[in-house]
């Protein structure tokens, strides 16, 4: 069983994962945004952090490179829908700054589950 | 002086002076045989002077007598007098004699040019003849006392003969009046000579005429002046006359000299000099009129010389005629500038037919030539114009229709009557389209506006254009409608491009739409899929619910490929381009799509085995690939009749290099298209990519609309409507055209043209490709960056091993343009001061960009000595981390310009 950080500013998305993630079998807890979720890492650090990359106050490409200053070994799941500029394609991105794995939204709970143990090695 | 009459005779002095009275007698007229009177008469003319006053007394009681006669002096000399006797009724019933008796010549009878004795006949034939003449005569003495006047003189001073004669002007006419004549008659006898004047005089009846009055001196046998006679004429009738002539000929030289022209008389002849030109030849020619009469400047020389002898046979066979003649012919004036002129004239002739003389009036038109051929350049503008252009009156009728309008439509202006059969000429309806507009039209014009509208039109062939007429009313200097000009313009090409900027425009609001909404959509989606799986894995296996779960997640699977489609859509212009053969991108679509696909279909792919360059995003030619792809398989599955096997087409997909000599039609431009919106393939190079199914095909309305955003016709649950017009979004990002051939029932081929990359595929040591080597202890950094730079046609040599880096750099430093070093976060800081000066020591011309972590001052100073160029803070952002690297491998080229040190704040 692993910890793991869910960032997403919609809180539709941020449940379904809570939830995706506790039923997987692994303990989760969330964040609204970059600011929020590097809080809540340090009071907590998790084992793997899931983040949407366009989010207020501290976007996620900013919280990934935070959290691999903060714990460089640290398993990050990088997930996006898109932004509004339609032309940024910003999952590469996220991977080039050491997301072990991108999710373009959506996706189904199957493929979540798959990217976490995945990234674990499980 | 009052010259007193007396009673009896007074015989005042008989030293006789000629012209003075110098005896007055009065006494009965029975008398004057007896009386004194007589005694003094010669005695042989006493029987004259007796029968004299007989001949009176028979004519009436008041008749006067004139005698000369000669006379007796006391010293014994015969002298020469002239008596005037006037009968008058005396006062007991009898007839007196008054007689008066002036010395007239001394010495002997009267000289020859007198006649020796003028009988009394003589006298009074004498008197009445100066009497029938209507000019006033009168005679005076040298002390200007009337000696005799006629009855006209008489008349005029309103008195009798009588009463004048023996009298001067002060006993006659106003005491200034007479002083003034006295003094004229003065001069006249002190000069001697005659003296005309004109005088202004009233008569007693009110008239006031002017007297023309010519006195001269009269002189005795022996030359001596005996006194002035007058004639004096009305000349009133005549100065009037005068008067006229002079402001006649004042009005004529002043209308001669404001003429806008010469006026001239010229001899007749081909030479045609001038007699007479008026003021306005100086204006005309710029030669005075002296200069033109006395011909300094003659005329003829001014006529251009091409129209010189067309102007001497008009004028000559004018003349021939004898008609006028009228001619426009070219002036060269004095300062040499070429004037139009307009002449018209006639040959004067005498009494016996033969011309004498030319006149007429040349005028500059000039002005009216310049507006005449402004007027024809209007009228040719017009009839050649481009725009169909009827022009009618107030009514509507037509008056002129323009060739073009008949090109337009095939009608002339016979069938074309009014303004009405003009629009019905147009349009396509014909008739119909009239009752359409014609309350409209006229309701426009009626409040000055200009009416106007576009309606599908009709041509000569049949063809079908878009026509924009305009009526608009041209109105007089009052303000009314006087005409009304209509034109017809093809707009065709302007509402085809109208339609294709709105299809861009679509396809941009949706690329705008996709940006905005694809975010939030996704986690609405990811939000569905989630809890509708959630839900599946938490029912149990036989649970009714799990079908209608499941429909929940199928279509949440659709909805998620149409954001695909949108965002794939909006992206598509961003990406940045490589050099690559076209073939790979092909192979690797098919090899995608996968068998799934293409199950029951058969396809093969064609490639030549030259290599197709292309410089594309290949994702997105890779899309392109892929959508046409999926539609042709679609095609031939919506071909295949329900119930049978799919195995009734197949897919060929060919590339190849094409090359095209000459612009040509592509197959799917309308013939019925004008040639500017043609769609066609220009001269040049092309890579294509052909995809041909056997499959339904498609009709022309189809074709028509099939790239456009969300048209589908594929049934609701299989097509976005966006495939293609990604398609063609891309593919004319690229600079590509699409072609289509299709029929219903034959299948659909369509050909991508991409412009062929003529500088080849990259080649391995490119001379433009700057090679950076990209040192970080982080290898998803390395890999990022790399990725990144080659993305910008940069050359990127990474490693993570700081070691090797430094061994791949001094192996051949001049291979590298620049050393980007990215700080490890976990990095300290000397090490990398420690990496940089060794890569300095081993090349210090080639730059160093460091990127590391905020920096304080201090440190900056010390990277700079150590020998980095440039430094940026981390974490990196990949717009301006490009600019940079790009800006320092360029300046590494150049030895000797590197900028300073600089630290960029991101």
């Amino acid at each position: 069983m692993a910890s793991v950080l869910i960032i997403d500013d919609d809180d539709m998305v941020r449940t379904m994962l809570l939830r995706t993630v506790t039923r997987g079998g692994h303990e989760a807890f969330g964040a609204r945004d970059g600011v929020e979720g590097m809080t809540r890492f340090r009071d907590h650090p998790a084992d793997l952090v899931i983040t949407d990359i366009f989010m207020p106050n501290q976007e996620g490409l900013a919280t990934i490179m935070e959290l691999r200053r903060v714990k460089p070994d640290l398993k990050i799941i990088a997930i996006s829908g898109g932004g509004a500029r339609a032309s940024l394609d910003v999952l590469p991105v996220a991977e080039a700054l050491g997301a072990q794995r991108t999710l373009r939204k959506p996706f189904t709970p199957t493929e979540v589950i798959e990217a976490i143990n995945d990234v674990l090695g499980l | 002086m009052q010259r007193m009459v007396p009673d009896e005779p007074v015989d005042m002095d008989d030293a006789a002076e000629v012209g003075v009275v110098r005896h007055s007698w009065r006494y009965p007229v029975d008398a004057v045989e007896s009386g004194p009177m007589l005694r003094r008469v010669h005695p042989g003319d006493r029987a004259r002077f007796v029968s004299d006053i007989a001949l009176a007394l028979a004519d009436g009681p008041c008749a006067v007598c004139h005698t000369d006669h000669r006379a007796l002096v006391p010293d014994g000399r015969t002298v020469w007098w002239h008596s005037v006797t006037q009968l008058r009724p005396g006062t007991n019933g009898g007839i007196r004699c008054e007689t008066h008796s002036f010395a007239i010549a001394e010495g002997q009878p009267a000289p020859k040019s007198s006649p020796p004795s003028p009988g009394p006949d003589d006298r009074t034939l004498l008197q009445a003849l100066i009497d029938s003449i209507p000019d006033l005569i009168f005679f005076k003495d040298p002390n200007s006392v009337y000696l005799g006047c006629n009855r006209a003189f008489a008349d005029f001073l309103g008195r009798g003969v009588s009463e004048i004669v023996g009298r001067t002007d002060l006993d006659l006419v106003p005491e200034d009046r007479a002083r003034y004549f006295q003094d004229r008659d003065a001069e006249v006898l002190r000069q001697q000579t005659p003296h005309r004047m004109e005088e202004w005089v009233t008569f007693p009846d009110g008239r006031s005429v002017l007297l023309e009055t010519i006195k001269t001196p009269y002189y005795g046998p022996e030359g001596a002046v005996l006194g002035l006679v007058a004639v004096a004429r009305n000349i009133t009738e005549k100065a009037r006359a005068e008067q006229e002539r002079r402001e006649s000929d004042r009005r004529l030289a002043t209308l001669m000299g404001n003429l806008p022209g010469m006026a001239y008389r010229a001899r007749p002849g081909t030479e045609r000099s001038l007699l007479f030109a008026s003021e306005g030849g100086h204006r005309l020619t710029g030669w005075p009129p002296t200069d033109l009469v006395s011909r300094t400047m003659p005329f003829e020389t001014l006529i251009h010389p091409t129209d010189r002898d067309h102007v001497r046979q008009s004028i000559a066979i004018a003349l021939d005629q004898g008609r006028p003649f009228t001619l426009s012919y070219r002036l060269i004036d004095r300062a040499g500038i070429t004037r139009h002129v307009w002449e018209q004239g006639v040959g004067v002739t005498d009494g016996l037919g033969r011309v004498v003389a030319v006149e007429g009036f040349v005028t500059d038109i000039s002005p009216l030539k310049t507006a005449e051929d402004s007027l024809r350049t209007l009228s040719l503008a017009v009839a050649q114009s481009p725009v169909g252009v009827l022009i009618a009156d107030a009514f509507g009728r037509t008056i002129y229709l323009n060739p073009r309008f008949r090109t337009m439509t095939g009608r002339s202006m016979d069938t074309v009557p009014d303004i009405d059969a003009f629009i019905a000429g147009v349009a396509a309806a014909g008739p119909m389209a009239v009752a359409d507009h014609h309350a409209a039209l006229w309701r426009a014009l009626a409040a000055n506006q200009t009416w106007q509208t576009e309606l599908p039109g009709c041509k000569p062939n049949g063809a079908p254009f878009w026509a924009a007429i305009r009526v608009a009313p041209l109105l007089d200097d009052d303000g009314r409608l006087s005409n009304l000009i209509a034109t017809v313009d093809d707009v065709t090409a302007r509402r085809q491009g109208e339609e294709q900027l709105r299809r861009a425009q679509k396809m941009q609001a949706v690329g705008v739409l996709a940006g905005g909404v694809a975010h939030d959509f996704n986690n609405i989606l990811t939000a569905i899929l989630g809890y509708s799986h959630l839900a599946l894995d938490a029912l149990p296996d036989d649970s009714a619910i799990r079908d209608d779960l499941h429909q929940v997640t199928t279509a949440a699977e659709r909805a998620r490929g149409l954001v695909q489609q949108l965002l794939a859509f909006a992206r598509k212009e961003k990406l940045e381009r490589e050099a690559v053969d076209l073939r790979d991108i092909v192979h690797d679509a098919i090899k995608l799509l996968g068998p799934t696909l293409f199950s029951g279909v058969e396809w093969s792919l064609q490639c030549g085995g030259d290599p197709v360059p292309v410089l594309v995003a290949p994702a997105q030619i890779h899309q392109v690939i892929v959508n046409l792809c999926k539609n042709a398989a679609d095609a031939i599955l919506d071909a295949t009749p329900l119930g049978q096997t799919r195995t009734s087409g197949g897919v060929t997909v060919t590339v190849n290099g094409l090359t095209v000599g000459a612009p040509r039609d592509l197959a799917r431009s309308d013939p019925a298209r004008d040639d500017v919106n043609r769609a066609r393939l220009d001269t040049g190079r092309y890579a294509c990519v052909t995809v041909t199914d056997t499959g339904c095909g498609m009709d022309a309305a189809v074709q028509d609309r099939m790239f456009e955003p969300f048209f589908t016709t594929k049934p609701v649950d299989k097509g976005t409507g966006l495939g293609l017009a990604v398609v063609h979004g891309i593919v004319s990002d690229h600079g590509g055209v699409i072609d289509v051939t299709s029929a219903p029932g034959h299948g659909t081929a369509i050909t991508v043209f991409l412009p062929l990359n003529d500088s080849g595929l990259p080649r391995r040591r490119s001379d433009d490709a700057r090679r950076v080597l990209l040192l970080s202890g982080e290898a998803a950094m390395v890999g990022m960056a790399g990725r990144l730079l080659r993305s910008q046609g940069f050359r990127a040599v990474g490693t993570t091993d700081s070691r090797r880096g430094l061994a791949l750099f001094s192996v051949a430093p001049d291979r590298f343009h620049l050393i980007v070093l990215v700080q490890n976060p976990a990095e300290p800081v000397w090490r990398l001061l420690t990496l940089a000066r060794a890569f300095a020591a081993a090349n210090p011309d080639v730059p160093i960009l460091l990127c590391a972590a905020q920096m304080n001052d201090g440190e900056t100073a010390a990277f700079q000595a150590a020998g980095v160029t440039c430094t940026m803070p981390t974490p990196l952002a990949p717009d301006s981390f490009i600019t940079q690297v790009r800006a320092l491998s360029r300046a590494g080229s150049q030895a000797g310009s590197l900028p300073a040190i600089q630290h960029n704040d991101m």
